[in-house]
């Protein structure tokens, strides 16, 4: 093995990552952190492009992930005026108080 | 377009291809065109041009009438009856159906008519709807409607006439109730279209019944078969000669075939011809502007039933039923509507009752063997009738469209073209002066030996009793309201000239069948023999009497009209009131409308209710307003799903994702 990054072990890492990004969006109640966490899931999906451009020796999955930084950076900037505009509404970050769609 | 070729006696034609049967389509081309460039451009044309292009297009179509008519009358009376084919219209299976036109003698004595009088009216209109913000949709449809008027007369065979009859019908509707805007107008032309289209419905069927028969709507062909006895399909599926067939007793009530087919068309024409039971649209028919009344009652539509049974004369001449029929119906229409002639206020409904009337006495003579004298009479009619509600016209255009004459009175000295015009119009109808006089007179004289000869006479003495009283009332004896006929004042030129020609051609057509005791003169019903059949001569001591007789008879109704009326007025209230249920069933019209109304409109009325209540809302409402209520109860429930909780839709979209991903493990496991 002369490669230290094998496709497996990288691959995992990646796998963990996304669910450890998933498990905080789903357990933590402040919104800061469970916005965090999507960006760990978003980086995980990265490590995995990356990971496959590698292993195949073409550059395709590394441009994708130009493309996921870029959005990446939109959807934090979205995401961030949706968190300021909620908190001057509601007066907390708390997801679960945030529940005006309840049918 | 090419001549028919027939080589039996009654209906003989040139060869093919002479070139000038070309000209037949002219005569109903130019009304059309006149319609299209008014109904298309009217409003943007000035005023002045639309009536212009709308006359000349009628005159055009009279121009082409006479011609067709002189090169009629240059042919020997055996070649004088030409069917031209148009195109191939429909094909029925086995029965094509082609639009044809027929050129006979009768047809070019209608469209005569027709063209000449409405040229007149068209002339009159531009001076009376000269005020009228909508001329263009005016002469459009006058124009249309002689239009439907000339294809009816001028069809070659059945479905042509019936596209003209239902033309007429439309135009009508759409004509009385031109001035929309006004309810009675609007009512008034919704019961001239039901009403008819109640006849129109039999005449369908006796239609579709000839159809079945001869395999052909051909008027000479179905004539040929008959006169030539050829072998018909029967009902049954028999082929026997057509005599048989058409005189073959029927399950309804044992009548034959001929006699039943000769009813429906018959119902056809009572409808269109305003004759009891189906008359009543007439008098609310005077809602329309008062040209337009003239043109319904001289030249357009209300003659089509005369027309009608005179071009099927060799089907009612096999059944003398429904000539029995005919000429009943006709005697008591006549006398019916003259009754309600002489009570009625409103001038034009005297003039539309006294219409009914006279459109029996043509009936009258057409049941009686004589069609060529129902004929003269259309033709005379026509021109009276027309000068009659032109000046009534007239009248309405000096006082500002007051209609009862009760109002009216001393006319005369403000207005003497109206006035004469009027009692030339007047003493033509009472049978006093030619040509009235003598269209009239040969229809009593034919109808003479039949059993409705009284009502006939009666009828004489009622029309020239109504006439006058109409006369009197409107343009003699003193004002009974000075302001209005202080400021009446004779109608523009554009008016009186039309009235005019009118009262000269009502005086002029007398020349064409002269009473044999003045001279033995009679184009007319020469020129006819070809398309109606010989009448019998009548002899001349007869007609004398009769001539004098109903001379006596017209006369005495007119002194009583003068003397009750001009110099002994009260008189007649005095009777009223001594005589006051009389007086009530007259003046109600016999209670007439009241019972259709009870028996048609009502129950129509009551069945919608019905409908509305129980249908309506019980099954169609139910039906909408529960597909309404599922769908909001099936989203009630569906609506839980929603949360508002942002982890659970977190979770949903993991666990959704999580499955695409093992279907897509799965599936790439499977895949070789």
């Amino acid at each position: 093995m002369s490669d230290p990054f094998s496709l497996n072990g990288v691959i995992v890492l990646s796998a963990i990552l996304f669910s450890m990004g998933a498990l905080g969006v789903l357990i933590r109640r402040n919104i800061i952190v469970v916005f965090m966490s999507i960006e760990l899931m978003l980086n995980a999906a990265n490590l995995a492009f990356v990971a496959f451009s590698r292993h195949h020796g073409h550059l395709n999955g590394q441009v994708i992930v130009f493309f996921t930084i870029t959005l990446a950076a939109a959807e934090v900037a979205v995401g961030l005026a949706v968190i300021v505009a909620l908190f001057r509404l509601r007066g907390s970050i708390d997801v679960d108080r945030a529940s005006l769609l309840k049918g | 377009m090419t001549g028919h070729q027939a080589s039996d006696s009654f209906l003989s034609t040139l060869p093919a291809g002479v070139e000038e049967w070309s000209w037949v389509p002219l005569v109903l081309i130019f009304p059309f065109i006149g319609f299209v460039i008014n109904g298309i451009w009217g409003r943007r044309l000035p005023e002045i041009l639309v009536g212009t292009i709308a006359s000349l297009a009628i005159f055009l179509s009279f121009l082409s009438a006479t011609y067709l008519f002189v090169t009629l009358v240059n042919l020997p009376p055996k070649f004088r009856t030409v069917e031209v084919h148009l195109f191939p219209w429909l094909t029925a299976g086995p029965v094509p159906i082609p639009a044809t036109l027929l050129l006979d003698p009768l047809s070019v004595t209608m469209a005569l008519t027709v063209t000449s009088v409405s040229f007149l009216i068209h002339i009159y209109s531009i001076g009376y709807m000269a005020e009228d913000p909508e001329l263009g949709r005016y002469f459009a449809l006058l124009n249309l409607f002689v239009f439907f008027m000339l294809t009816l007369v001028m069809a070659g065979n059945g479905a042509v006439l019936f596209i003209g009859w239902e033309g007429v019908g439309f135009c009508s509707f759409a004509l009385i109730s031109f001035w929309y805007s006004r309810d009675a107008a609007a009512e008034a032309g919704k019961k001239a279209f039901i009403v008819t289209r109640t006849g129109d419905l039999f005449f369908l069927l006796s239609l579709l019944t000839l159809l079945a028969l001869f395999g052909t709507l051909s008027f000479g062909d179905i004539s040929l078969a008959i006169a030539r006895n050829q072998p018909i399909t029967s009902l049954s599926g028999v082929r026997e000669p057509a005599r048989e067939v058409l005189l073959h007793p029927t399950g309804f009530f044992g009548a034959d075939l001929v006699t039943l087919i000769c009813l429906g068309l018959f119902a056809g024409a009572v409808g269109k011809s305003a004759q009891l039971p189906l008359y009543v649209w007439l008098p609310d028919a005077m809602e329309g502007p008062t040209p337009v009344s003239a043109l319904i009652h001289a030249a357009t539509m209300v003659t089509g039933g005369v027309y009608l049974v005179a071009r099927l004369h060799f089907l009612f001449a096999l059944s003398p039923v429904a000539s029995g029929v005919v000429a009943g119906v006709a005697a008591l229409t006549a006398i019916y509507s003259a009754l309600l002639a002489c009570v009625e206020n409103d001038i034009k409904r005297v003039l539309a009752y006294s219409t009914i009337s006279q459109i029996a006495y043509m009936f009258l003579g057409c049941a009686s063997g004589a069609s060529s004298a129902g004929l003269y009479h259309l033709v005379t009619h026509a021109y009276f009738k027309a000068l009659l509600f032109l000046s009534a016209g007239s009248v309405l255009h000096a006082t500002g469209n007051i209609l009862d004459m009760r109002r009216l009175g001393g006319l005369a000295r403000r207005m003497k073209a109206t006035t004469v015009s009027f009692w030339i119009g007047g003493l033509a109808l009472s049978g006093i002066i030619p040509s009235g006089l003598f269209s009239k007179d040969f229809i009593l004289a034919y109808a003479s030996q039949s059993a409705w000869y009284p009502f006939a006479l009666a009828t004489a003495f009622l029309t020239a009793f109504y006439i006058t009283r109409l006369g009197v009332k409107v343009f003699h004896g003193s004002p009974r309201e000075p302001e209005i006929v202080s400021h009446a004042h004779e109608s523009p030129q554009v008016m009186t000239i039309p009235m005019g020609l009118l009262a000269t051609g009502t005086i002029a057509v007398s020349v064409l069948w002269l009473p044999p005791f003045i001279k033995p003169f009679h184009p007319l019903s020469d020129f006819l023999l070809p398309s109606l059949g010989p009448t019998h001569e009548l002899a001349h001591e007869k007609e004398i009497a009769v001539t004098i007789f109903s001379l006596t008879v017209s006369g005495a109704g007119l002194l009583l009209a003068v003397f009750v009326y001009l110099w002994r007025p009260g008189l007649l209230w005095g009777l009223a009131q001594r005589l006051p249920w009389v007086y009530q069933l007259v003046a109600h019209k016999f209670y007439v409308d009241e019972i259709y109304l009870s028996l048609t409109a009502r129950p129509a009325k009551r069945a919608s209710q019905l409908i509305s209540g129980a249908f309506d809302l019980g099954v169609i409402d139910a039906l909408v307003n529960g597909t309404g209520a599922l769908v909001a109860y099936l989203g009630n429930q569906s609506r839980r799903v929603q949360t508002g909780a942002v982890r659970n839709y977190a979770l949903t979209i993991l666990f959704a994702g999580a499955l695409v991903l093992i279907f897509l493990i799965v599936r790439s496991g499977r895949a070789p």
